[in-house]
């Protein structure tokens, strides 16, 4: 079956995907957690009312202004590429997201056009009171305009709270409250608003680190800078928990994903988790190789996190793809059969119903039902195709937990300075101040390179891969549109990057809205 | 705009002056939305550059990309969701009806050939 489909289109259709969404990914975590620590400043200048926090907290809102106005609109590009590339998916969970969605645009709408322009033109035009709540309003808004998002991605990784209807081709909802309380859904949201948080800290450090450096607006810098080290570190605490709680549900839902984002091949009870390592590119599935041509492990780790136990079995690729009947583990080979069996009885039904065979529709009808759950395997024509790619996924998910190891470390060297006023001494660490930004992105980018590369081959997890989510297409057309959308995001960073410098460069007094 | 207190200080039991005074009252509240919008858009900097950028992105995406390049493929191509939903039916089908099915390599996918017929 996969191969009879045009590879060459579903990886330009992958690849424009993500493009456009980790370019997307620049302008959102700076959205979400940016606005939080200016309504902390805000709240600051509310209680004090010191002018230097008015400017501060001014600074900070047009830096916001700028990125939020380069990136607005740009996810809507992602439902372009719903509808134009990934047709069969679009339309299969419309039913599920397609309200929800155009009501949170509605609701991001209204927020912006009240909150959004209080909080910017407000300054001694509206009460202290309303301007802070407004302020704080954007804050909440925001964050909130990002739920149905991840509880769409969310359900993507596990289906839950549908039922698929053969009719029309759809999985319809039945159950909302699975929906919006999916654990995934609930670990993603506080997941990515955690560490959005965290970037936006570390984006006010890099830029208040270069004015100290500089020797400019130091007052600023240094007031910037403690209340972002201390809204970073207990950010980092909630990304430190939440991810915990995102890796507890990979493995319970997802166990492949986890397997390669541990790049485990053989299961084991006790499983250490891999402090370091390299994933072995020799490696097939099924040879005596281990998979990771050098490691360091900590034993029992992997089996704390994942099942809460640390002398529990975590499956490796192998026990998935292969089937372990003493851990109860059904092989892909097995999942294929019942899947075609799905695929088979869907087909009956289909004809059945059309020629008013009603009989032999219920017990097609029946048979699907009994097979529906393992749909997707059906368009697998080998097991190994339900692997994900190991190595990406490896180091993503390293390189994004070892950041969120070292971050900590960075806001408390920053408040340990700072508390000492010794900061500004500290070139060292103002120089390593400047680059966070970038870390922090480079983490953000690894995390959905977890959440989503880990996913493959399937759209939507056990249900339907992204061979078959895609629309029929040719690969010259994505093509075309993939360097289209290079083009044009890449303008838009340049704009974002070079207005923002200018404002940066001008610093807060001579700053207005 | 029209406190509370001001209104009452008339003390008046005409309902044409009451009334009069509510739709002051209300064109005031509108005026001066108004007014905050424009004053705080003709005062912007940096905001204008923005709004600018925000402009050509949009005509840029709706007016171009939206139009010329990202159709959606369902929508154009069917005219009804029936048809709609048979096309897709028929994406998800197509290969069993196609008797891929039929490779049956592993013994265990002859059991359920059975199924098929
Ligand atoms: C400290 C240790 C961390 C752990 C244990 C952790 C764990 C995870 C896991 C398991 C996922 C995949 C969830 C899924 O597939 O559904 C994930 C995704 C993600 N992570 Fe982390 N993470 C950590 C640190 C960070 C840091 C420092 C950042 C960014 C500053 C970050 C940003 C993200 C993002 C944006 C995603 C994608 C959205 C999501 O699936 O929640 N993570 N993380």
């Amino acid at each position: 079956m996969i191969e009879n489909f045009d590879l060459t289109m579903v990886n330009w259709a992958r690849a424009q995907f993500a493009l456009t969404a980790l370019y997307h990914w620049i302008f959102v975590p700076l959205t979400l957690g940016i606005t939080w620590i200016i309504a902390f400043y805000h709240t600051i200048y509310y209680r004090t009312g010191s002018e230097e926090w008015k400017n501060l907290t001014r600074f900070w809102m047009t830096l916001f202004g700028i990125n939020f106005a380069i990136g607005v609109a740009t996810g809507i590009i992602l439902e372009f590429e719903f509808g134009t590339n990934w047709s069969n998916y679009s339309w299969m969970v419309g039913d599920i997201f397609g309200a929800p969605l155009a009501i949170e645009g509605i609701f991001a709408f209204f927020l912006e056009a009240t909150f959004f322009a209080v909080m910017f033109f407000g300054w001694n035009r509206v009460s202290k009171k309303f301007h802070l709540f407004s302020t704080w309003m954007v804050a909440i808004g925001s964050n909130l305009s990002a739920v149905w998002i991840l509880v769409a991605n969310a359900w993507m990784q596990r289906p839950v709270g549908q039922v698929f209807n053969p009719d029309s081709a759809r999985f319809e909802m039945n159950n909302f409250a699975e929906v919006v309380f999916n654990p995934i859904a609930v670990s993603k949201f506080t997941h990515t608003t955690s560490s959005s948080m965290l970037f936006a800290s570390l984006f006010i450090i890099s830029i208040s680190s270069w004015y100290l450096l500089k020797g400019r607006h130091e007052k600023m810098a240094r007031r910037s800078i403690m209340v972002a080290a201390v809204f970073g570190l207990v950010s980092s605490a909630f990304v430190g928990f939440t991810g915990d709680e995102a890796a507890y549900e990979v493995a319970q839902h997802q166990p492949m994903k986890l397997a390669a984002m541990e790049g485990l091949y053989k299961g084991e009870e006790g499983a250490g988790i891999v402090l370091m390592g390299m994933v072995d590119s020799d490696k097939k599935i099924g040879d005596d190789q281990d998979g990771l041509s050098f490691k360091i492990k900590i034993p029992g780790i992997l089996s704390l996190l994942a099942n809460r136990s640390s002398g529990s079995f975590v499956p490796g690729i192998e026990d998935l793809v292969y089937g372990n009947p003493d851990h109860k583990i059904m092989g892909v080979d097995d999942k294929i059969v019942k899947g075609k069996i799905a695929l088979t009885q869907l087909d009956a039904y289909k004809k059945a119903s059309k020629n008013g065979d009603t009989a032999a529709a219920t017990a097609a009808l029946t048979m699907f039902q009994a097979n529906k759950e393992y749909l997707g395997y059906g368009f697998l024509t080998k097991p190994e195709e339900a692997v994900p790619p190991v190595g990406l996924t490896f180091n993503a998910f390293h390189l994004m937990v070892a950041l969120g190891t070292v971050f900590p470390l960075v806001f408390l060297a920053f408040l340990y300075f700072s508390w000492k006023d010794t900061l500004k001494e500290q070139k060292w660490l103002l120089k390593g101040g400047t680059v966070m930004v970038f870390l922090g992105l480079f983490a953000h980018w690894s995390g959905w390179i977890v959440a989503e590369v880990g996913r493959q081959p399937w759209a939507i997890q056990d249900l339907l891969p992204v061979t078959v989510a895609r629309t029929n297409l040719t690969a010259g057309t994505v093509a075309t549109t993939f360097f289209m959308f290079l083009i044009l995001f890449t303008l838009l960073l340049i704009a974002e990057v070079s207005i923002m410098l200018r404002q940066i460069n001008i610093g807060p007094k001579e700053v207005s809205e | 705009m029209y406190e509370e207190t001001e209104y009452r200080s008339y003390n008046c039991n005409s309902c044409i002056l009451i009334h009069t005074m509510q739709i002051q009252q209300q064109s005031n509240i509108f005026l001066r939305v108004y007014r905050f919008y424009g004053d705080g858009f003709r005062r912007m900097t940096v905001g204008k550059t923005l709004w600018k950028i925000i402009f050509i992105k949009l005509i840029v995406m709706f007016g171009v990309l939206k139009l010329f390049f990202f159709p959606d493929f369902l929508a154009t191509n069917f005219n009804t969701d029936k048809e709609r939903a048979d096309y897709v039916l028929n994406e998800l089908t197509r290969s069993v009806q196609q008797d891929f099915f039929i490779t049956q390599k592993n013994p265990q996918k002859d059991s359920t050939k059975g199924v098929e017929e």
